[in-house]
């Protein structure tokens, strides 16, 4: 985490190791390594957690909208539902289909996962609790998401099957149309801010007002296409079950099924931590710990995102891209243009 | 229609959807937890086929074999003699449960009211000659009729996984009928269908 003053426990620790590495004559690069690698595993582990609590919510949430009960053997509330179902995937076999391409197909769930994870080095947890604060961070991240594209089009050509095949390429052309209007809503927050750092958007936002209120159309925007980046009804075309069987994960099947279900969880707390960051104010808050606001906040976007999967029936591919471009676009570039104009001012 | 009443609406019914859904997230789940609560069932639910006797214990069929002809899967079996004054007297009565599709048409063909759907539906076995009930499970499964005869359906009483001999040691091992029911469905008493 990134070493303010604000947690003097860390920074205590960390100049204990520091004295440690120069008493013992180890070079100094080792300990950048060593604390990148602490940093790495703690993100992981957090990442890990919250997707095993994410995926019993999403079912237990489903369940009840539909007016069942969702799982509730395992544990109390079912609670341990996904440890049950990671078991189950994990001891399958990892079935390699002989047409496919071997090394791109095993690899490209570890090129999906990588980008899910990489979107949490500028996500700011609490005050100064941050992995880097980078100066570009919401670029950082916009880039980070579009390195989704290449993993799943790896995965559909790979697997050397007209259904992943298809899905990947409505992957490919899913994300790149909502890629647009998705930068366009985060920079009237950014012209807001006059900052692309997270840090500075939230204390920006410290000083105004959070920036749901300056920028409600922004945030629509930005919720209907982060969904939409992060495959989830009712825009899962590229795994629309009825049409293409799984779409690009058709063949994957055990340890790698995994991680692609992983990834997708990992992408939706990481969209939703970022929306929270951008448009509720992160971890600012009254009364409550900053981290807590954080995690709050977060679950509130995820909330969205569920409720919207168990309202919406999947759209077409025409509605998808018309959607895109003929709506979302223009009002995107419309809400741009009256935040230069309110900043003007 | 313009566009921007394209856009009202859609904008309308996507926030009328997402009312509906929030509202039924707090509605009391209609699941029945199944093993430990058993649905209630309405008579004239179409269980496994028993045999009817009348009140001193004999069966009412008179082996005409109507119901092993219009059986559509052909499950009925029945073999008969002829007794000193050429009627009819049933030897065996098997169906063979494992392909029975509780269509009721036996109970409805019979002239005699002598065979009635039950509300016994738990039948797995692990061996499948278990499944080709004689014409004593079956009298013996009549016997534990409850109420009225409805929509060619009974309720059954006790539990019908014990045979009443094992049922009056009160033996314990097999699956108890538990205490615990759900509430009834509005269809129960069964009215006209
Ligand atoms: S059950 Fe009814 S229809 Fe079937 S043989 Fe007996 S009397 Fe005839
Ligand atoms: S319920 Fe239908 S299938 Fe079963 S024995 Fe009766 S007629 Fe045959």
């Amino acid at each position: 985490m990134y070493l303010a003053a604000t947690s003097s426990l860390p920074l205590r620790l960390y100049q204990w190791t520091e004295q440690l590495f120069t008493d013992l004559g180890l070079p100094l690069w080792l300990l950048a390594v060593l604390v990148a690698t602490v940093k790495a595993a703690l993100i992981i582990g957090f990442i890990l957690i919250n997707v095993i609590f994410l995926i019993w919510l999403e079912r237990k949430l489903g369940g009840h909208i539909q007016n069942r009960l969702g799982p509730v053997y395992t544990g109390p509330f079912g609670l341990l539902q996904t440890v049950a179902d990671a078991l189950k995937v994990l001891v399958k076999e990892d079935i390699i289909p002989a047409a496919a391409d071997r090394w791109v197909f095993m690899a490209a769930p570890l090129v999906a996962f990588v980008p899910s994870v990489m979107i949490w080095l500028v996500v700011p947890f609490a005050p100064g609790v941050q992995a880097r604060d980078l100066n570009i961070g919401t670029l950082y991240v916009a880039a980070m998401t579009g390195c989704t594209v290449p993993a799943l089009l790896m995965a559909g050509w790979s697997s050397g099957n007209k259904w992943s095949l298809l899905g990947a390429f409505r992957a490919g052309a899913q994300l790149v149309s909502y890629e647009v209007p998705l930068i366009l809503a985060t920079l009237a927050v950014v012209m807001l801010a006059g900052s692309l750092s997270l840090n500075d958007i939230i204390r920006a936002q410290q000083e105004s007002t959070w920036f749901i209120f300056l920028q409600p159309l922004g945030f629509v925007v930005y919720l209907i296409s982060a969904i939409a980046e992060l495959n989830r009804t009712p825009f899962d075309l590229p795994e629309a079950e009825s049409e293409l069987v799984a779409g690009f994960n058709t063949e994957y099947s055990g340890f790698r099924f995994a991680i692609f279900f992983l990834t997708e969880y990992a992408n939706l707390l990481g969209s939703s931590a970022i929306a929270a960051t951008l448009f509720l104010g992160g971890w600012s808050g009254p009364f409550l710990p900053p981290f807590v606001w954080f995690l709050l906040k977060t679950y509130l976007f995820v909330f969205l995102a569920m409720w919207i999967r168990f309202t919406l029936p999947r759209l077409r591919v025409d509605q998808l891209m018309n959607l895109s471009w003929k709506f979302l676009l223009p009002v995107a570039l419309i809400n741009v243009l009256g935040t230069g104009v309110f900043v003007a001012l | 229609m313009g566009l921007w009443q394209q856009v009202a609406d859609g904008v309308t019914g996507v926030v009328k959807g997402h009312l509906v859904t929030f509202r039924n997230l707090f509605r009391r789940p209609v699941t029945y937890r199944y093993p430990e609560v058993r649905p209630n069932l309405p008579v004239g639910t179409r269980g496994m086929p028993v045999l009817l006797s009348d009140d001193e214990g004999n069966l009412l069929c008179t082996a005409c074999e109507v119901c092993a002809r219009e059986c559509p899967v052909q499950v009925i079996h029945i073999t008969a003699h002829r007794d000193e004054n050429k009627k009819k007297v049933l030897d065996e009565f098997d169906i063979d449960m494992s392909r029975c599709m509780f269509c009721g048409i036996c109970a409805e063909v019979c002239a005699f009211g002598a065979i009635a759907m039950s509300d016994i539906y738990e039948l797995a076995d692990f061996e499948q000659e278990n499944l080709i009930y004689n014409k004593e499970r079956l009298a013996e499964l009549g016997r534990r009729r409850k109420g009225p005869i409805i929509n060619y359906g009974i309720k059954t009483e006790g539990n019908p996984y014990q045979s009443p001999a094992e049922e009056a040691e009160g033996s314990a091992g097999t699956a108890d009928k538990p205490a615990q029911s759900a509430p009834a469905t509005p269809t129960a008493g069964g009215t006209s269908r």
